[in-house]
């Protein structure tokens, strides 16, 4: 699943195709809500120059500006590069930019001091972000306030996403295979022509915990969860219940990725000090489809961060640049009777749904297991007790001699981080 | 059984006449197409007296007709509204299927795969299938395994062992000169090796085989054992066998797959041999006669007890397995590995008791659990959880209940609907005239390339998911 290293040249590639950047951006109030007033961090003491940097409250403005400033950069960066931005706010998602046809374009007269095409990102997107503030605030004044609970629907944004992507490129295993069945399809999908737009997709994720669902805080007490769970019930009889659309949604979108060969980029904002689990789900996102997961660490220089991170396209990621080390994944599944995270699971083995209990009957296909294996099953979940996902990146700077001491310390200090964040608690409001 | 033995020469006898009668296969059954075709199009168009290849031949380009206007978007339209049918198709099949799946694709290399009546060869055209077959298998069954075992000069051997990684199938599917066909096929060592190589796996998962079958005999060994003992220990050990044969059809392929619960067929022409081919990729639905579950291949560390458990009970159809979840280490310093003890990069970390892995699924060496990559099993998901189809919306509807301009997906405008005429507008089934879909759940509209997408790839309705 890691990328290969680029063996085919080691020549600098004359140039690159253009590339589109779809962005989804998190807009979730009451996650800007905590970025925009972090808790002090904790010391950082291997590297004093880091350990100055103090905790910088993020808010959404602050945020868009360094944001705008990305994408400006992405558009300048080469002729016929494009932007596309989502917006991912509390169980909706809307496309901000390009503007729908039918909209008023830009603003009124092209200001002679600036680039056109900046400017009218940077003002529709300002445009595209106060519309959807005002139906958020609309929201909340019908009553609507639980509705805020839910967490950002960015799998509702990334199906959107994908679906772009397939318009403008379409797969050649669709329709092209349906018009004309013959055609290798296999062999044909694969070539990138040259002038075919490269596309990945940037999710920047603001809301602690993994948002996929809202229990996901693995091994929770069992009356947060019970709670979680009848949550969860009433959103899907809004939603008219596709079950766990959350993590199977996400899963789905994953796959259809990788098959269109899109990578997804993450960025995470939530600091390990507002957020010590990772949203494990994107992690996987990004790890499957070869995109960069990067988690910022809450202390300014957000903007670099992203022109040295996010700027470069696929293509010259490994070769020129270099991404990120990136860090363990665990690959953890969420369970489909409480929406539990889990580490060990029990699997029907002719649907292979997972259940965090032992169970009779299968909840998805209603096959019988066989009720006397489940005291034993029982007894093997007790033994079962969560394995902290070691801290792998390594520090910054590093004496030689004591790596592995180091290591085993980062390890412990990963175990502690990991035991506060099962208690640090959900987003609530009532 | 004995009134087979003695019919199987009969009928080979049969099917070589045929042969050199007609001499090549290839005209009859494009007859045979333009006639499915013709009988799509419009009833049936042939009196029954008249044999496939004695009908006129039809023209497959007649099909597609031109509009008023010259251009080709309703043929074009047709086309993807019999896609839509086929997925309706789909959307009813069962729920229960066997996910893990253990598969030998049986490849006929004799000398009549040289034979040119598929282009450039029926040799060149198999292997270019075969390659996208396998990855298509792959990525709708991440958790089964592929082996491929070829059968020339009358003699089988395995080509690629059953493994689960696609890159080292195809690898040697591109190497052409390992596989030049010669002389003739045996079917019988053929499955007696599919047969072989599966015996060790456990009856929980499916056990299939895949025969390509280009010639029109098998030159068995003589001995005590004939194609009929081999079949019946196909049946007992339940291997599902499935034959596609290029040439025609062959009573004993026939009976084998009857038998087996596979599926026969004879490839018409290319397009065809494509639909055969891939019909079997869907992971099968298991029947209720499927056999217990004793002994699974989980090494469920109780699993002696859970064995003894079942099998006295009334038979469970299914079965509870204890998997975990890792942790992939990245590429990182080299550490020991669990499983053979050599210092290596990456792994995964057992969720149980840490110990190092290199690769997954597997079972733990150190506590023998289970472990799964949940991403495998995920890939499965979209069986448990398919996006119903969309409905059509004809131009009233559009023009009643007020409607987004553009499309939920890919945010595309649709068309303008009054200057929609309705005369030119056909309402062909599964095709809207309006150009939306709308997903029943969350009353959103969407176009027709974000509908295929949707429901053949993405598996996720925009509108239904968070």
């Amino acid at each position: 699943m890691v990328p290969p290293p680029p063996m085919e040249s080691r020549f600098y590639p004359k140039t690159t195709p253009p590339s589109v950047l779809l962005v989804i951006l998190d807009i979730h109030p009451l996650s800007w809500s905590l970025l925009s007033s972090p808790p002090p961090l904790p010391p950082f003491t291997e590297h004093p120059g880091i350990d100055k940097a103090q905790a910088t409250p993020m808010s959404l403005p602050d945020f868009v500006t360094i944001l705008m400033v990305f994408l400006n950069a992405h558009l300048a960066s080469r002729w016929g590069n494009e932007v596309v931005i989502y917006g991912a706010s509390a169980g909706r998602a809307k496309l901000l930019y390009p503007p729908p046809p039918n909209a008023v374009a830009g603003p009124s007269k092209p200001r002679p001091n600036s680039y056109h095409p900046f400017q009218l990102l940077d003002s529709r997107i300002e445009q595209g972000l106060k519309e959807m503030a005002a139906e958020e605030q609309e929201r909340l004044e019908n009553g609507n306030v639980k509705s805020l609970n839910e967490p950002p629907s960015m799998v509702s944004a990334l199906t959107k996403a994908l679906c772009f992507v397939n318009r403008i490129q379409p797969s050649s295993s669709t329709a092209a295979a349906l018009i004309d069945p013959t055609s290798q399809d296999a062999s044909g999908s694969n070539s990138n022509g040259p002038d075919r737009p490269e596309t990945r997709i940037l999710i920047i994720n603001a809301t602690p915990g993994s948002n996929i669902s809202n229990s996901d805080q693995s091994n929770g007490v069992s009356g947060e969860n019970g709670d979680d769970g009848d949550n969860n019930s009433k959103g899907q009889g809004s939603k008219g219940g596709q079950m766990r659309g959350g993590y199977v949604g996400l899963m789905n979108c994953v796959f259809a990725a990788q098959k269109a060969k899109v990578p997804i980029d993450v960025l995470s904002l939530p600091p390990p000090s507002i957020d010590a689990s990772p949203p494990i789900f994107l992690q996987q996102a990004a790890h499957l489809t070869e995109g960069i997961y990067w988690q910022w660490n809450g202390r300014g220089a957000l903007l670099q961060y992203l022109h040295a991170i996010y700027l470069p396209p696929p293509s010259l990621r490994h070769h020129p640049f270099a991404v990120p080390p990136q860090d363990a994944v665990g690959f953890r599944a969420v369970c489909f009777c409480h929406h539990k995270t889990l580490d060990v699971g029990f699997v029907c083995s002719v649907c292979l749904s997972i259940f965090c209990e032992p169970r009779s009957v299968c909840l998805m296909c209603k096959t019988r297991f066989p009720i006397k294996s489940i005291p034993t099953l029982k007894t093997l979940a007790t033994y079962i007790e969560p394995i902290p996902v070691p801290d792998t990146v390594p520090p910054p700077v590093i004496q030689k001699g004591s790596k592995m001491h180091q290591i085993n310390e980062n390890a412990k200090k990963d175990k502690s981080k990991a035991v506060n964040g099962d208690r640090s608690d959900p987003i609530e409001i009532d | 059984m004995p009134l087979d033995s003695n019919y199987t020469p009969a009928v080979e006898d049969e099917e070589e006449d045929d042969i050199l009668d007609d001499d090549l296969p290839g005209p009859s059954s494009r007859g045979k197409k333009g006639g499915i075709a013709g009988n799509k199009a419009n009833g049936k168009g042939k009196d029954p007296g008249r044999h496939a290849w004695e009908a006129e031949y039809k023209k497959s380009w007649d099909i597609v007709q031109e509009d008023e206007s010259g251009s080709l978007e309703s043929a074009v339209e047709s086309l993807l509204a019999r896609g839509r049918r086929k997925r309706a198709l789909m959307a009813d099949t069962p729920l229960r299927r066997s996910i893990i799946r253990h598969l030998f694709i049986i490849l006929d290399l004799s000398e009549s795969m040289n034979d040119k009546d598929y282009r450039p060869t029926r040799f060149e055209v198999i292997l270019g299938y075969l390659r996208s077959y396998v990855v298509e298998w792959f990525d709708q069954n991440p958790l089964g395994q592929i082996g491929i075992i070829m059968m020339r000069d009358r003699l089988s051997e395995v080509l690629v062992p059953m493994g689960g990684n696609p890159q080292e199938i195809l690898s040697v599917l591109s190497d052409k000169r390992k596989l030049e066909p010669s002389g003739e096929p045996s079917l019988q060592n053929g499955l007696v090796m599919a047969k072989g190589g599966m015996s060790h796996l456990p009856t929980t998962s499916s056990l299939e085989t895949l025969i390509i079958f280009s010639s029109i005999s098998t030159a068995d060994p003589d001995g005590p054992s004939t194609i009929h003992t081999v079949l019946q220990d196909l049946v007992t050990n339940e291997i599902r066998t499935s034959i596609i044969a290029l040439a025609g059809e062959i009573k004993i392929c026939k009976q084998i797959s009857e038998r087996t619960g596979g599926k026969f067929g004879v490839a018409l022409d290319q397009d065809h041999l494509k639909d055969l081919m891939w019909e079997t990729i869907p992971p099968p639905a298991t029947t209720i006669s499927n056999p217990t579950t004793i002994g699974v291949r989980n090494a469920l560390a109780a699993a002696s007890a859970t064995g003894k458990n079942g099998v006295t009970g009334k038979t469970p159809v299914g079965d509870l397995m204890v998997m975990g979840f890792p942790i992939q280490l990245p590429l990182g310093g080299e550490t020991l590995c669990a499983c053979h003890g050599l210092l290596k990069k990456g792994g995964y970390l057992c969720p149980r008791c840490g110990s190092k892995l290199c690769d997954v699924p597997t079972d733990c060496e150190v506590c023998g659990l289970m472990v799964v990559s949940s991403p495998h099993l995920a890939r499965s998901f979209w069986f448990l959880f398919p996006v119903a189809n969309y409905g059509v919306l004809a131009v009233e509807e559009v023009m009643d209940s007020s409607t987004s301009d553009t499309c939920a997906g890919c945010d595309v405008e649709f068309p303008d609907v009054t200057s929609i005429e309705e005369g030119v507008a056909q309402v062909e089934d599964g095709v809207s005239p309006t150009g939306r879909y709308r997903c029943a759940k969350c009353r959103n509209d969407f176009c027709a390339d974000c509908d295929l997408y949707i429901h053949d790839t993405l598996h996720t309705c925009p509108g239904c998911s968070q």
